[in-house]
């Protein structure tokens, strides 16, 4: 069983939360930019994992790891849910004869001269 | 609260306060082609009048000379159902005189062949062909189509 490296493991959980102030900060600020913050974010973690030292390499992994995981989850949440998802049932169709202006034939004339004459 | 519709047997004559008789035309202005209009009937706002098969038309028609006389038997008949707006005009009969001269005798009516309703708004248009030399005079002749009424109840 592998030994825990909990200073490390500290520091990739403070990179992956890190990622959602990040990504907001991308998203609230410059949103015309036309990147979206997780790929923002990635980018972001992507150079801080490159950059020495024992704190701010885990943290840039973090981040990055977040960022990947939180833009592989839509399309995954659509393959799964489009499993799972139950088929919704068909709309019940309306009667063919049904009109925007109905009425039974004792209060409406052209119900009555349909009913009764048929006249439509 | 709905109100109830009303269903009723029903005339139209030239007596209808609905009806509008058209001036007479000059005295052997005929040309056995062009018609000249008996008059029309204005649908109320409210009502609908039904024409069925059963319903039947008859009429007297009279000209306009100095010696008024009855038309003769050939002289085209034609009865057009115009829509509110004036745009629409479907012909709902189309005879000669001599179908539709005999008011007495009930197995001799005329009968429509279709049956169709008459909203509020829709005119009925009475027209004939006189013959050549031959005047049309509405306010003397008399017409009477047999349908039926269709309204709604007054309300208490």
């Amino acid at each position: 069983m592998n030994q825990v490296d909990l200073n490390r493991l500290v520091w990739l959980a403070a990179g992956a939360g890190s990622k959602g102030v990040a990504a907001g900060l991308v998203g609230g600020i410059a949103p015309q930019t036309g990147i979206t913050p997780d790929i923002a974010t990635a980018f972001v973690g992507f150079w801080l994992a490159q950059q020495p030292g024992e704190r701010i390499g885990p943290f840039g992994e973090g981040m990055l790891i977040s960022s990947v995981g939180q833009m592989v989850r839509q399309p995954i949440e659509k393959l799964i849910g489009g499993f799972l998802k139950p088929t919704p049932a068909a709309a019940a169709t309306p009667p063919a004869n049904k009109t925007a202006n109905q009425g039974s034939p004792d209060e409406n004339v052209d119900a009555y001269l349909d009913a009764t004459y048929q006249i439509k | 609260m709905t109100r109830k519709i009303i269903d009723v047997p029903y005339s139209i004559s030239e007596a209808d306060p609905n009806w509008t008789a058209s001036a007479a035309t000059t005295a052997a202005s005929g040309d056995g082609v062009t018609e000249a209009k008996l008059g029309e009937y204005l649908c109320p706002v409210g009502l609908t009048v039904v024409i069925l098969p059963l319903s039947t038309l008859a009429a007297y028609l009279k000209d306009n000379e100095a010696a008024p006389a009855e038309l003769t038997d050939g002289t085209p008949v034609r009865i057009v159902h115009v829509d509110s707006a004036g745009a629409i005009v479907f012909d709902r009969i189309k005879t000669v005189y001599a179908g539709i001269k005999d008011f007495a005798d009930a197995n001799k009516l005329k009968r429509f062949q279709g049956r169709f309703a008459i909203e509020q708004r829709e005119k009925l248009i009475f027209y004939v062909i006189p013959a050549t030399g031959v005047s049309l005079n509405p306010a003397a002749s008399r017409f009477e189509i047999t349908g039926r009424r269709v309204s709604k109840l007054l309300s208490i």
